[in-house]
């Protein structure tokens, strides 16, 4: 089936309208936490805003991973291209969780950065994927870039478990969402824009795609 | 909640040029697409 035009408008206007409905909910309607802790009252908004973006950056650099060992098993280039834009779109998504993530660390730990493990894995897992790219951008040849790109894409991947579970193997402030007590509207509207931000990165996944195939 | 007013839309602008900037990007890659 072709991806046609129609398609495109319509996927974006239910991002659109999920995101914005969830951005509405989050930061307009959705009244103080109930805590002694004076910052977190009106801070666990920012959950909103990091989750879906933490959730998209896991999932983009799984698709690298998969697109990777599908490289190595049929070096078909048309999969390095997908691992490639995934990884891109993943080190943009990294990079916005680090943002929403020390832009909450301030007022919550009083410190934008505190070297917490779930801060500092954060901060590997985008250095794997900045040397990802350096790798790409130092080899010419297409095949050699594509097979040495996969196997750091594969290795690299190592750090999403490790950043996911960076909260249980050392002692770290950062929230667990397992730990929370969401209530139901709060819930529906955090799985919302989880879907939000998923629908898009499948969008930009598949118009980097797309660029890279017309020659951009 | 004024704070939280101004930030929602400002937020809505961003992301009202930025979804209109994605549907202009993807006619310019479908016409590309279509020259070959």
């Amino acid at each position: 089936m072709e991806f046609t035009r129609k398609h495109t408008v319509a996927l974006l206007s239910v991002v659109y309208i999920t995101v914005l409905y969830g951005a509405y909910n989050a930061l307009m309607v959705f009244g103080p936490m109930q805590t002694d802790i004076l910052p977190m009252r009106e801070l666990y908004r920012n959950v909103f805003f990091h989750v879906p973006i933490n959730a998209t950056t896991y999932v983009s650099f799984t698709i690298t991973l998969i697109f990777s060992l599908l490289y190595l098993k049929t070096k078909n280039l048309r999969y390095d291209n997908i691992a490639a834009s995934s990884a891109k779109l993943g080190i943009l998504f990294c990079t916005f969780t680090l943002i929403t993530g020390v832009v909450w660390a301030k007022p919550a730990w009083g410190a934008y950065w505190n070297w917490d493990p779930r801060e500092t894995t954060g901060l590997i897992l985008w250095f794997i994927f900045a040397a990802y790219f350096a790798l790409r951008s130092a080899i010419s040849d297409e095949e050699a870039r594509a097979r040495l790109s996969a196997v750091l894409g594969i290795f690299g991947s190592v750090g999403i478990p490790l950043t996911y579970f960076s909260t249980t193997l050392w002692f770290s402030l950062h929230p667990r969402l397992k730990d929370w007590s969401l209530a139901p509207e709060m819930r529906t509207v955090l799985m919302l824009m989880i879907f939000g931000t998923l629908a898009l990165y499948a969008y930009l996944l598949w118009i980097e795609v797309k660029i890279k195939e017309v020659g951009g | 909640m004024e704070t939280y007013t101004s930030v929602f839309i400002v937020a809505t602008i961003l992301w009202t040029a930025l979804i209109l900037y994605l549907v202009y990007i993807d006619s310019k890659i479908r016409k590309l697409v279509k020259k070959g």
